[in-house]
């Protein structure tokens, strides 16, 4: 099973919703074999942070969101709990999602993939892998305002 | 020597070429002004001539130009002050330092929206793509005609904002730093014979870092942040950050004062006779609203607009690298008298990943060829209306987007994805559920498809209309000088004001209008010794688009 990056250093999700949130991750991004597997990214560490600076209702609601899809594989008659599931069953499990006649769910499950995404594809290594480095970016700015004297 | 409408002469500014791509010239203050609510737990009383309330677009021109007036003033922002020193280039950390709720605000309807907004100094302006376009001509026209907003005719409107264009160095892209994105738009746009232009930005020294939503890394963004404020520090006006405005003290009917409440715990008393309110179309109204001020006309946080926006996706044999060039340095206006307008929407991966309509494998492979990826956008001026209000506590934005609105993105996708296929891409992606992907130049499914507003996805950043003005005689939210019905001594400044959908992006018009507001206070006529610019955006806007006032 994915194991969140470290327990310890969380601040606001419990062990149990990181596990879950690295596991809907993987299932919405399916890194492998051309990318980094979630639990060698910092998505979980940041989905924490960003959980930590969000508005309290919307902290309880993305929880509540989380057991959902924890649980709903079961509802949904796959025999077992989302993390309990192989790799291909909660992919199956997704696309049900998305083809859900219910808009509500389809916005819902949107919003989640949305969070993970964003978590997952923000990590500097998975941006430099697709094309984006933001350490230079960021070097050369720092160099040009050193350079030509501006503002900090 | 003068023209004929007062202007000095022979004092053009230049707007291309280097006026872009030189950094020097950032103003810098003699002294920073700026007291952090978190080193305020105890009570402060503070005297002052006016305090604003709020450091965004509305907020900061009206501050300096009052403080250079001669007034004391004082500035009230509820977040916190923000360098270039901060800002680390990547798109995810930034959102939850810069965005007000981490960037979770969206709106509550037949489909939700994104609606991001800055919390900082310098308000949207700190995370915006810098676009500025005057108010369009038919616009201004209209708010005269179904307003009575007199004098605000572009003529009456030219002096204030050459003064605001003055103010954050207003000049155009140049090709080069458009990016390759904007060029394989501007391709197809040609290819197909539509109008589109480079835009004009408020920036020094631009070299296209692909990051203007999340903080300019190389400080060339001359966001209020940077420019206004610390103007308004060096005429002595000073800013509270952390500290969030609570109620406007009435006695009498007229203002006397604001309280607000530190981030340190403590408590702020500004006594002043006159309060302008700055808080942004989403917050004005909930501020004023908590006191029960300015709904005497019953408009008090409804007609909301909100320029709702979407984007199509396309994948091309040629590189594209969208994390190179300015995200938002090309606009088409062929069809912005129908209210649509296209503007460049590019950026690094990590927006784009939530951008895409699938998971797992599909999507994988797609973020894969991320630097063949093109990106761009698509703005409604919408005939929709929504309102703000507040329940339990809770800020809610309801917005339903209507039948009319729905065509317009169904007409604006159909003629993206043609434009892609015209510049040549392989694969094109309407942002349309059940329509997901498009090739070999086959619009068919698109059109064939009966769209409903749930199908798309959709994000916004130009609320407006919230406390609207309005020159008519107990009508609109505040009156045509854009003072509050009711009360003496207040006045709203932001893009509450603005009474309808602009159609393009505005941030220039607020702040021209927040110019024109200070200038009024101040008893003064307008500038006249505002330099011309060489040149300024002149978008194909003849008519205002049905249903958009």
């Amino acid at each position: 099973m994915i194991a969140p990056a470290s327990a310890a250093q969380l601040t606001s999700l419990s062990g149990r919703e990181a596990s879950i949130f690295a596991c809907v991750t993987d299932t919405v991004v399916a890194p492998e074999p051309q990318l980094p597997p979630v639990i060698e990214t910092d998505a979980v560490a940041f989905f924490d942070r960003w959980m930590g600076r969000s508005p309290r209702i919307n902290r309880v609601g993305l929880r509540g969101l989380l057991y959902v899809l924890e649980l709903a594989p079961l509802a949904q008659g796959f025999g077992a709990r989302l993390r309990r599931l192989d790799t291909a069953e909660r992919a199956r499990f997704l696309s049900e999602i998305d083809g859900s006649p219910l808009p509500l769910l389809r916005q819902l499950a949107k919003l989640v993939k949305g969070f993970a995404l964003l978590s997952y594809y923000g990590d500097d290594r998975v941006m430099l892998r697709v094309g984006y480095d933001a350490e230079a970016n960021l070097t050369r700015a720092r160099d040009l305002r050193v350079r030509e004297g501006r503002p900090g | 020597m003068s023209d004929a409408n007062g202007h000095a002469n022979g004092t053009r500014r230049p707007t291309t070429g280097a006026a872009y791509t030189d950094g020097s010239g950032a103003f810098r203050p003699s002294v920073e002004r700026i007291e952090h609510g978190s080193a305020i737990p105890g009570e402060r009383v503070v005297r002052a001539d006016v305090c604003v309330i709020g450091t965004g677009a509305g907020g900061a021109p009206v501050a300096k130009e009052l403080a250079e007036g001669g007034m004391r003033v004082v500035m009230l922002e509820e977040g916190e002050r923000f360098t270039a020193d901060e800002f680390t280039a990547r798109p995810r950390e930034m959102t939850t330092l810069l965005y007000r709720d981490a960037g979770q605000v969206a709106t509550l309807g037949n489909v939700p929206i994104v609606l991001p907004l800055g919390k900082a100094v310098g308000g949207s302006t700190l995370i915006n793509s810098a676009t500025c376009f005057r108010t369009p001509a038919p616009v201004l026209e209209r708010w005269g005609a179904e307003f009575g907003l007199d004098g605000l005719a572009p003529a009456e409107l030219d002096p204030y904002f050459r003064r605001v264009e003055r103010e954050l160095n207003v000049a155009q892209v140049p090709p080069d730093i458009a990016g390759h994105n904007a060029a394989v738009v501007k391709r197809g746009a040609d290819a197909l014979g539509w109008s589109g232009d480079y835009v004009y930005r408020n920036v020094r020294g631009c070299v296209g870092s692909g990051v203007c939503n999340f903080g300019c890394p190389t400080a060339a963004k001359q966001h209020v942040g940077v420019t206004y404020v610390p103007r308004a520090w060096e005429a002595g006006a000073v800013t509270y950050s952390g500290a969030r405005a609570q109620r406007i003290v009435v006695e009498n009917g007229r203002a006397r004062g604001v309280e607000a409440s530190t981030s340190g715990g403590g408590r702020l008393r500004i006594e002043c006779d006159t309060v302008i309110v700055a808080c942004g179309a989403i917050h004005t109204p909930l501020f004023l609203r908590r006191q029960g001020l300015g709904d005497e006309s019953g408009e008090l946080g409804r007609n909301l607009a909100i320029h709702p926006a979407t984007g199509v996706r396309a994948l091309f044999d040629e590189e594209i690298d969208m994390a190179k060039g300015v995200p938002q340095s090309y606009f088409i206006d062929e069809f912005a008298s129908e209210g649509i307008m296209f503007e460049g929407a590019a950026g690094p991966p990590d927006y784009l990943a939530m951008s895409w309509p699938f998971s797992g494998e599909r999507h994988r492979e797609l973020m894969l060829q991320y630097r063949n990826t093109s990106q761009f956008g698509l703005m409604v001026s919408d005939s929709s209306r929504g309102l703000v209000r507040e329940r339990g506590g809770r800020v809610e934005i309801r917005y339903d987007l209507g039948r009319d609105d729905v065509a317009r993105f169904k007409c604006g996708i159909e003629l993206l994805c043609e434009l892609y296929f015209a510049a040549g891409a392989r694969e094109v992606f309407p942002p349309v559920a059940g329509v997901l992907e498009l090739s070999g130049g086959d619009l068919e499914p698109l059109r064939a498809a009966e769209l409903h507003a749930s199908q798309l996805t959709l994000m916004a950043f130009h609320p407006l209309g919230t406390a609207r003005a309005d020159g008519r005689h107990g009508k609109g939210v505040v009156d045509g000088d854009l003072a509050l019905r009711e009360v003496e001594g207040v006045y709203v400044s932001d893009g509450s004001v603005v009474p309808s959908s602009l159609g393009v992006n505005p941030q220039i018009t607020i702040m021209a209008l927040a110019t024109r507001l200070a200038y009024h206070l101040l008893g003064q006529a307008p500038p006249v010794e505002e330099p011309e610019p060489e040149s300024i955006a002149a978008p194909r806007i003849e008519k205002v688009p049905a249903g958009a006032l």
